[in-house]
């Protein structure tokens, strides 16, 4: 009934990343939305840090420019990185069509996880866009050493797998909840809180810091961006890395094990 | 037709809209309790910030708190009523505002009342805590004035707000579509709208001041009630009833005459 693990590339889950992909380029229009957006985002997050930092230099040793880039980056990302799988997961399971995905020659799983491959790669070009424009409104700079750079880069796919990971077992729960449109949202309103896309941990109480150190979250945005503006150097870049590869392997294997339950779970809706 | 009548028409919808929603009762909760995230997730982001800034433009941790209570308890008053106008263009698509008008009250009436979102309560009660703690907060002298200045404030600035929705929201009888105009006011409110206008640069501050009046909906009245200099003078804040009556009035007028243009889809 359902197809074995395996990691060997099926046509079928190019088609699905082409699916997405196409999909993403069907509504367009979006993107110039998203821009604008974006764009006065970022002005209004400059006026208000800039009016926080009232002329000061540096806040808790963090340069007012530094704080710019910061969140310009993690605006970028957050475009990138977006939770396109549980959406999939939840629709197919409302409408009940997950009954013929599942019994497709390839997992359900592979056939999700290839979904939103393909939904970044369709979101890429816009950044070809964005990237530039926010070069001038959010001043953005490139990371200034090689080591940054290299290590932001792989921070940054280690930060989409942690995200991957989490929102794949949100989808999940819809095999037990049927809709799980009020956590999703939930999640999705605080996540950017936690992961430090909003505020940096540096600026953080004591308190609300150490609790989001024990946390997942701030894999998908603090840490990737630490090194991108270049507060952790040397040693540090490899410890942030190690810890969002533990959370990769936790979150993956918690995902797993949901799986292996969700599937004799699946109650189909009208199909 | 009498005004209770249609009063009664309205309560009637608003009932059946409740006991609908509360047919998903696990989902209502959790919506209720997303509802009330995404709206201390601002203040959430203002106090964590400010512990370690210790001021914004001037403005000390309780005094941004009452700016921003006041700004979600006008934002709850206005989603109370008008939380249903988000889905103008559905109905204008689908036919669905024929039905609005073979029944005996007021379109915009049935469209405002036809499904209450129960959750916009959440709103309403965050609002009126972080309004509450703010105000025992901070230094106001209460005297009749203040307090007639703090509640015309919250009812100018809900009408702000829905006048830049139901005023957008008439384009979609010609256009089929206002969504996109709409979330962008929504956005600018909800963003720009909690934090003392002054911090933004002249240009852009005076169209959030003059054009779109979104200084009215909180800081002006607020600067007023804390005695606070702006970059106008301090009774402009009494203006913001004023300004709200005025620019919902716009809106009414141009969605009614918008309206005449319906074509209904379809049939």
């Amino acid at each position: 009934m359902i197809a074995p693990v395996s990691w060997r590339l099926h046509p079928g889950l190019i088609a699905c990343t082409m699916a997405a992909i196409r999909r993403t380029w069907a509504y367009r229009t979006r993107f110039v939305l998203w821009v604008v957006r974006m764009i006065a985002q970022l002005y209004l997050l400059r006026m208000i840090w800039m009016a926080l930092y009232a002329g000061q230099d540096m806040v808790e040793g963090i340069p007012a420019n530094m704080m710019i880039v910061y969140l310009t980056v993690a605006m970028l990302q957050e475009f990138l990185i977006q939770p396109l799988i549980v959406f999939e997961i939840e629709q197919r399971i409302m409408r009940g069509t997950v009954a013929s995905d599942i019994v497709r020659p390839v997992g359900f799983m592979h056939q999700m996880l290839a979904y939103d491959f393909g939904g970044i790669l369709g979101r890429a070009p816009v950044l070809l866009v964005a990237i530039p424009l926010s070069m001038v409104v959010g001043s953005l700079k490139l990371p200034l050493t090689p080591a940054a750079a290299a290590g932001y880069a792989v921070s940054l796919i280690l930060a989409y797998l942690i995200s991957l990971m989490i929102w794949l077992v949100v989808g999940m729960g819809g095999f037990w909840m049927t809709s799980t449109h009020g956590l999703r949202f939930l999640l999705s309103t605080i996540q950017s809180f936690l992961a430090g896309a909003v505020v940096p941990l540096w600026f953080l109480p004591d308190i609300l810091r150490a609790v989001l150190q024990l946390l997942p979250f701030q894999g998908m945005a603090f840490l990737p961006l630490s090194i991108f503006v270049g507060q952790a150097t040397g040693i540090d870049i490899l410890v942030a890395l190690g810890i969002q590869l533990f959370w990769v392997i936790v979150l993956a294997l918690m995902a797993a094990l949901v799986w292996r339950r969700a599937q004799w779970k699946l109650v189909v809706q009208g199909g | 037709m009498s005004l209770t009548h249609t009063l009664s028409i309205c309560w009637s919808l608003i009932r059946a809209s409740i006991r609908g929603q509360m047919q998903y009762r696990a989902s209502f909760l959790m919506e209720v309790a997303s509802g009330l995230a995404y709206q201390s997730m601002g203040f959430v982001f203002i106090w964590a910030v400010l512990s370690s800034f210790q001021s914004l433009g001037g403005w000390s941790l309780r005094e941004i708190a009452l700016l921003y209570g006041m700004r979600l308890t006008a934002h709850g008053l206005y989603m109370l009523c008008f939380s249903n106008v988000v889905r103008i263009d559905d109905f204008v698509r689908e036919g669905g505002y024929d039905r609005f008008l073979v029944r005996p009250i007021p379109p915009l009436l049935q469209l405002m009342f036809s499904s209450i979102r129960v959750t916009v309560v959440g709103d309403v009660l965050g609002g009126i805590v972080i309004l509450m703690a703010a105000l025992t907060q901070v230094d106001i002298a209460w005297s009749a004035a203040n307090v007639a200045l703090l509640v015309l404030a919250l009812i100018g600035g809900a009408l702000i707000d829905g006048a830049f929705q139901i005023g957008p929201a008439a384009l979609t009888f010609r256009f089929l579509e206002s969504w996109t105009l709409r979330i962008i006011f929504d956005d600018i409110f909800s963003r720009f709208g909690s934090y003392p206008t002054s911090i933004l640069d002249r240009p852009i501050r005076s169209v959030l001041t003059f054009i779109v009046p979104m200084a009215f909906m909180a800081y002006l009245p607020a600067a007023a009630l804390l005695g606070r200099e702006t970059y106008l003078p301090l009774w402009m804040g009494w203006l913001s009833p004023l300004v709200g009556v005025i620019v919902f009035g716009l809106a009414l007028w141009l969605f009614v005459r918008a309206s005449r243009g319906y074509q209904s889809s379809g049939h």
